[in-house]
């Protein structure tokens, strides 16, 4: 016999038999249509919502393009940033239908994530109901096959009394158990990789969903985490069934572990956060207090620079005329978090406003740099939200079926970190809209408060684009939770491994 | 007979580790739901009083003006009254807002005639998804515990209840007595029953000690009553999953099928069928959109609106100022019912489409169970729907007393709609309706009724199942 072709030898029939006896049971036949018609009905239901979001998203996108058309003045620019639906949502529905989806984008109110909105609207009382998608589907069905794979795995061969048959072949006791693992690994890829195209290909149908090859190269990715997962729960089933003596305690235990790791545990995290947060939010109306100073500070060193530069106690002052002029003013209030002044100066054209100009192109970037000032207690804020929420996640983690939620959250780009960074991507774009004003002197133009001598024009306007992560920033993203799973996996196979070489047979 | 089967099931349900698995998970659950609940009711509670106070506040200010006034800026908001039973089940309650506002201003005309727009009931949505961007959790309340944990225990303590005594061929001795076998069944069911209610009470014991010993909650007699019928449909909950079992274990040979085949079925009934078909359900007519609805409302805002200027400043009609006051009138009351009638049809379209959902959802024994379960504890859809109830019959009677106040004063022109058709007076504050809203435990049973006796035909049904099936069992 070829001495390095022996361990394949005797590891190939244990994989096979491992094999068939899984695919012959009524287990593998049930798991497998109950896999595959919860998948198909997910993704279902899931491609019909996605393609309502994406027709509204068109709507909104088209609406907004007219409305620019109607901005006659540089001071009524206002465009908005819309958050574009994620074809892999119809996977993976994560912050999909969380948060806002329009930050409105106004040059002297500092970006809050709490003050975006939610264009269109659906019945907002069928929220009341759960949404599942395929994810969910793996999270729950595959893991509860997995370990209804694996729990009799050992100990019921033992109660079979076959295993002590097995033992007293010259089969070494680590081969066995990867034979095991191996074999069962190989009954459940085909319920994992048939479920998963059957959804893809019910997902590809919709002439909504166009996938590109980095979704495909995420939906890939997506299969071999789910694979990852899949494994560890087989595992942990493997394991306890070398644990346990019979059968029957190891498939009650693992059923209790299944669902403890599975529902309980990231909802008593989640919510153990939630109600006792490590890190304190201070009141709003504190934030709002700050926010208020520093608009105070503007005003301050508005009102001083333009006294002494011109001698004039407000901008408006600036405007001489001859004869009759009404100047119409409106101011925010002072709990807003905007500092805003809209001049309306009727007749327009027996007044001298070159003055007036001149003091709008100092007072309106000071303005922008105040809200961008303002806008730090925010995103303090923010960030104190963003740390608990970190924090419920971490907790959450410790389970391998959040872990294996997260990662594949950070691949399909559709967790809590791609939401932040379509605010990140808002803000910056705000900073483009300001840039290309200060371009074009739009601060000090006539246009700035009147047309008529020439309207404002805002041919070559930014358009907001919002972007995804790259594949390869999704993955370094998933990372962590990927190698949590694959750490589970090696816990427990080794567990499994050392607890079987101990294994008592008496 | 059937005691002693009972007493061998229990003793061996006792001794098993499920049972303290069992024991511990629920003693856990229960334990979190009850220190959850006491942190987050007095809160709910409070805010609720601040409504009140703010309406009741809001009423003096206007009735100390006149009844113009009143009759122009409504009662205010109105706020939902929140259940004292809410740890029983949240109900989706987050999603569902907490008041609907009575004085939706909308327009303020100057000119010659300064008029105001007259307040309407508004609905306004609750959108926590928008702020919260935290991850989606399930709530620990009695719903979840009970529909989702409890039943899969109940699988877990009758999936071998047959197939495993069939196995270890304890059944054929049994069967070799003269022991009928529907004894055989109900003394196994019995004793399954006990053993899972053993730990499911004694949870719900610390639970309720907990939240009745604290100085936040107050549980009154109804509470208590409709805490009792809560208890009696887990009951009949538990008892469905436990004929299940029964049936499954009873028609497979091997325990292991038997448990593949429960879990599967509880995924499937628990997990999958409320979910996906509410999403069918409710996307098979849409309600307009939101853009849709502010442009009824415009539009109509404006068609009025120009048909009073057109006869308000006809130059060929020569009005008189009774005249003038009655168009203007006639214009307010119009536009307020207009504007009132376009906010009611998006409610009722939004209403019957999650009605529609949840009706086809009650395939599912869990959501019917759950639909009991709000009904009784106060809380999600039925419930507020009661609440809108109560809602537009104060605004009815609001409205009547406006009339009839303004009736009652011979000085006023009683032309609703304009101050000076109206009584200036003011109104003492203790004629003014107030609003409160209650809950009604014989509304809140007639709901139930229908999901009650839905769940003890699925419990008939699975019974009758299991008893046939154990009556063909062959060894």
């Amino acid at each position: 016999m070829n001495v390095r072709n022996e361990p394949m030898t005797t590891l190939w029939p244990i994989i096979q038999r491992e094999f068939v006896s899984n695919v012959l049971t009524s287990r593998f036949m049930i798991g497998f249509i109950v896999c595959l018609m919860s998948t198909a009905a997910a993704v279902f239901v899931q491609v019909a919502d996605y393609e309502k979001r994406l027709a509204a998203y068109h709507v909104v996108l088209r609406e907004h393009q007219e409305e620019t058309r109607t901005w006659d003045l540089y001071s009524q620019i206002n465009p908005k940033a819309h958050r574009k639906p994620n074809p892999l949502g119809i996977f993976n529905v994560g912050m999909e239908k969380s948060g806002a989806d329009m930050v409105s984008i106004e040059l002297a109110t500092p970006i809050w994530e709490k003050e975006a909105q939610k264009q269109g609207s659906d019945n907002p009382f069928l929220s009341i109901f759960l949404s599942v998608d395929v994810i969910f589907v793996f999270k729950i069905v595959l893991s509860a096959l997995a370990i209804l794979f694996a729990y009799n795995t050992i100990s019921g061969e033992r109660e079979d009394g076959t295993l002590k048959l097995v033992l007293s072949n010259p089969i070494p006791r680590d081969r066995l158990v990867l034979g095991k693992y191996l074999g069962g690994m190989l009954s459940l890829f085909p319920i994992v990789v048939m479920s998963f195209t059957v959804g893809m290909v019910i997902a590809s149908a919709s002439p909504a969903t166009d996938f590109n090859v980095g979704d495909l190269l995420r939906l890939a990715m997506v299969l071999v985490v789910s694979l990852l997962y899949v494994s560890t729960c087989y595992l942990l089933g493997l394991l306890l069934s070398v644990w346990t003596k019979e059968a029957a305690t190891t498939l009650i235990l693992s059923m209790f572990i299944w669902g403890i790791l599975t529902i309980v545990h990231s909802n008593i995290a989640t919510f153990a956060v939630a109600k006792f947060p490590p890190y304190k939010l201070q009141p709003e109306k504190a934030t709002r207090q700050q926010v208020k100073k520093i608009w105070d500070d503007f005003k301050a060193e508005r009102d001083t620079y333009i006294f002494k530069k011109w001698g004039y106690i407000h901008p408006a002052s600036a405007i001489s005329h001859e004869g009759q002029i009404m100047l119409r003013i409106e101011m925010s209030s002072p709990w807003d978090l905007e500092f805003e002044e809209f001049y309306t100066i009727k007749p327009i054209h027996n007044a001298d406003v070159s003055k007036f100009q001149e003091v709008l192109g100092y007072q309106e970037p000071l303005r922008i740099d105040y809200a961008n000032r303002a806008e730090e207690p925010l995103k303090q804020r923010e960030e104190i939200g963003k740390r608990n929420g970190q924090l419920a996640r971490d907790i959450s983690r410790i389970s391998f079926a959040d872990a294996y939620r997260f990662a594949v959250g950070a691949i399909t780009s559709t967790d809590r970190k791609s939401y932040n960074d379509f605010i990140r991507q808002a803000r910056s774009y705000k900073r483009q809209i300001v840039n290309y004003l200060t371009g074009k002197k739009a601060f000090s133009a006539r246009a700035w408060f009147s047309s008529d001598k020439g309207k404002a024009e805002f041919v070559d306007l930014p358009v907001f684009q919002h972007r995804y992560n790259s594949v390869s920033e999704s993955l370094s993203r998933a990372l962590g939770d990927v190698f949590i799973l694959l750490a589970w996996n090696v816990i427990l196979f080794m567990g499994t491994y050392l607890s079987f070489l101990r294994y008592d047979m008496s | 007979m059937i005691w002693h089967i009972t007493k061998r099931e229990l003793y061996d349900n006792l001794n098993s580790l499920r049972f303290a698995l069992a024991t511990v998970l629920l003693l856990g659950l229960m334990l979190t739901n009850a220190i959850l609940h006491l942190r987050e009711h007095p809160k709910r509670v409070q805010t609720y009083h601040n409504g009140v106070t703010r309406h009741q506040n809001r009423l003096a200010n206007y009735a100390e003006d006149s009844l113009y006034k009143l009759a122009e800026q409504g009662p205010g908001w109105l706020y939902k009254k929140p259940s004292d039973l809410r740890f029983c089940a949240e109900g989706g309650e987050p999603f569902l807002p907490n008041n609907v506002e009575g004085g939706f201003g909308r327009w303020g005309k100057g000119g010659e005639q300064r008029l105001e727009s007259f307040w309407i009931l508004a609905y306004h949505s609750a959108t926590p998804d928008l702020h919260n961007v935290r991850p989606n959790v399930t709530k620990v309340d009695w719903g979840f515990i009970i529909g989702y944990v409890l039943s899969l225990i109940a699988l877990l303590f009758t999936f071998d209840s047959i197939s495993h005594e069939r196995e270890q061929g304890t059944l054929r001795l049994m069967f070799a007595n003269s022991v009928p076998r529907h004894t055989v069944l109900i003394g196994k069911f019995l004793g399954a029953l006990i053993s899972i209610n053993i730990p499911f009470t004694l949870a719900v014991l610390v639970n309720l000690l907990f939240i009745s010993t604290s100085n936040d909650v107050h549980l009154g007699g109804e509470a208590w009553r409709r805490l009792c019928l809560i208890f009696f449909i887990t009951l009949l909950y538990t008892c469905l999953f436990l004929a299940l079992g029964l049936l499954v274990s009873a028609r497979v040979q091997r325990s292991a099928v038997s448990l593949v085949i429960l879990l599967l079925a509880w995924v499937t009934l628990v997990v999958f069928m409320p979910s996906t078909l509410v999403s069918i359900a409710g996307r098979s007519t849409p309600p307009k959109s939101a853009i849709g609805f502010s442009e009824r409302s415009a539009d109509l805002a404006e068609e009025l609106e120009n048909e009073y200027y057109a006869l308000r400043y006809d130059p060929d009609k020569n009005l008189t100022q009774i005249q003038v006051l009655q168009g203007a009138g006639e214009y307010v009351t119009k536009d307020a019912a207009g504007q009132e009638r376009l906010h009611a049809e998006r409610l009722k379209q939004r209403i019957s489409q999650v009605r529609r959902a949840r009706v086809i959802t009650q395939i599912s024994p869990v959501t019917t169970f759950q639909h009991l379960l709000e009904s009784f504890a106060g809380t999600g859809f039925e419930r507020h729907l009661q609440f809108l109830e109560n809602v537009k019959s104060y605004a009815q009677q609001y409205r009547v007393f406006i009339v009839d106040t303004d009736q009652a004063d011979p000085e006023s022109l009683h032309i609703s709609g304009v101050r000076e058709g109206m009584s200036q007076k003011p109104i003492p504050l203790e004629a003014i309706p107030k609003f409160e809203d209650t809950l009604s435990f014989s509304k809140d049973f007639n709901t139930a009724a229908v999901d009650l006796m839905l769940l003890s035909l699925f419990v008939i049904i699975l019974l009758s199942g299991a008893y046939l099936a154990f009556v063909r069992v062959e060894i």
